[in-house]
């Protein structure tokens, strides 16, 4: 019983629901119109619902690991107090002094930016060593790579741009008819793909939307 | 192999990634304490981005939905301060959206960077930030449909028929263009099927970090796009355009010489296979 209350009665409810949607978007009556407008509703609310379920699981994680590092890494517990210390100075100063408070915003614009930004940054050091490794013209593939990436990557070097000027419509000319066709390509599968799946999904074929 | 002497070839395939660091890291100091002012190529994306947000009529109405938080929104800071000036200048209303709870602090920064009150625009009536609205997808279309019915109070907390621009905006009924500064290579999805999709006579302006600009240039050539800021280049750009380079255009230096030693060790890796390929050893 607990089997089909956790999997059957929400497939049911998606495939249901989503049938509709679908309908909907391709047949104009107002009931459909309505519907889709109140399930828009509760879509909203669900997801902040969701929202609120990972900031709890979040808790429960590292509170475990707290009282419970894992054995090869004592020291993880202090990441965790870390974060857990941050999740409660940030609850506590959105929620007293306002989300929308210098302090807040101050606090968000000089920790948080500068973290993730130091992040993505320490990622040009490995992705040069990527490229110094990667890019070698040892066959026809490879020289193709090569011409493709060199294109882009001059063409944002404003220097280049202002040393050899044709250097923007050259770099624009592969973004649009070489990277372009195919970015073009990944998109068009991703959504075929996505289209199979929901499918699937809707004839109760595809059961990763509830496990 | 063992004991065999590392020819020059070996030592040029071999260059240790501290080395590698310790150039990336002087190359990036440079312009930070010297900021070099090298001049903004402006692509054909962003051409037309600025050549359709010029077609924009003064006195309209401008949804803006801004995604960007963390080390994407150092990349686009630029173009969304210098758009959200662009638009007061001319005076276009704005209605600002965070589609996800942390763009907020970011778009608050923005807004108060971009100084409002030079431009004469008062906050309620020129423009409004509905905050962060939950959904994702649902929300954008939500807020196509309707904005009253999406949302009861703005970011403030004011109801929204106390607010004087929601009165005159609701739906994309109301709206000269949708401006999106979208966060990952798939963001731009949803305005493509909840806006584009339902109602393609409303243009659409986007910017994004450049490492996006691979899944949005088809979007682009495509007119679902009618154009783009891509990373600090692209925002450069815009700032170039409205006469006031700052935010993306130190960007843009650091980005020059950052890409030196790339270029560099590029050059060396392939120098080097060829020579020891040549030279006989495998």
């Amino acid at each position: 019983m607990a089997v089909v209350i956790r999997t059957q009665i929400p497939m049911y409810i998606i495939s249901i629901i989503a049938f509709i949607l679908l309908v909907e978007y391709f047949i104009a009556l107002e009931p459909l119109a309505a519907f889709r407008k109140e399930m828009l509703t509760w879509g909203v609310i669900i997801y902040n619902f969701v929202t609120l379920l990972g900031s709890a699981l979040m808790l429960r994680y590292h509170s475990l690991r707290i009282m419970k590092p894992p054995s090869r890494e004592p020291w993880a517990r202090y990441y965790s107090i870390v974060a857990i210390a941050a999740f409660f100075v940030f609850l506590g100063i959105g929620w007293g002094i306002g989300l929308r408070s210098t302090e807040y915003v101050t606090m968000y614009m000089q920790t948080v930016i500068p973290a993730t930004a130091t992040l993505w940054g320490l990622n040009l050091i490995f992705s040069t060593m990527g490229v110094y490794r990667a890019m070698r013209i040892s066959n026809l593939e490879a020289l193709a790579l090569l011409i493709g990436g060199l294109s882009y990557f001059l063409k944002e070097m404003p220097i280049i741009c202002a040393i050899f000027p044709p250097m923007t419509a050259i770099g624009d000319w592969f973004l649009r008819y070489v990277m372009g066709p195919a970015g073009r390509v990944a998109v068009l599968t991703a959504a075929l793909i996505s289209v199979v799946v929901c499918i699937r999904t809707i004839i109760q074929k595809e059961r990763t939307a509830v496990i | 192999m063992a004991g065999k002497e590392k020819t020059v070839w070996d030592r040029l395939l071999d260059v240790p990634q501290w080395a590698v660091a310790v150039a990336v890291f002087i190359f990036l100091i440079i312009p930070i304490l010297r900021p070099l002012g090298l001049p903004v190529p402006v692509g054909r994306p962003a051409a037309d981005y600025i050549t359709w947000i010029q077609k924009i009529p003064p006195g309209s109405n401008v949804l803006f939905f801004q995604e960007m938080s963390g080390s994407g929104w150092d990349e686009i800071k630029g173009g969304f301060t210098s758009t959200l000036k662009y638009l007061w200048s001319k005076k276009i209303n704005v209605v600002l959206v965070a589609v996800y709870a942390d763009a907020v602090p970011t778009t608050l920064w923005g807004i108060d960077y971009a100084n409002p009150s030079r431009f004469g625009v008062k906050y309620g009536e020129n423009y409004v930030f509905l905050g962060y609205i939950p959904g994702e997808e649902v929300m954008v279309a939500a807020l196509r449909d309707s904005i009253s019915k999406a949302v009861s109070v703005d970011y403030l907390g004011t109801p929204i028929d106390k607010v004087p621009l929601l009165q005159k905006v609701d739906s994309y009924k109301d709206f000269s263009a949708i401006i999106v500064a979208f966060s990952t290579g798939t963001s731009m999805d949803k305005y493509v099927r909840q806006w584009y999709a339902t109602h393609p006579e409303i243009p659409q302006l986007w910017m994004t970090a450049s490492g996006n600009e691979m899944s949005t240039v088809s979007y682009w050539v495509g007119g679902m796009a009618k154009g783009y800021l891509s990373g600090p280049t692209g925002c450069a750009a815009m700032e170039v355009f409205i006469g006031e380079p700052g935010l993306a255009a130190k960007i843009t230096d650091m980005k020059n010489l950052a890409s030196i030693p790339t270029l560099v060790l590029v050059a060396i890796g392939n120098i080097a296979y060829w020579g020891r390929r040549l030279s006989g050893r495998r």
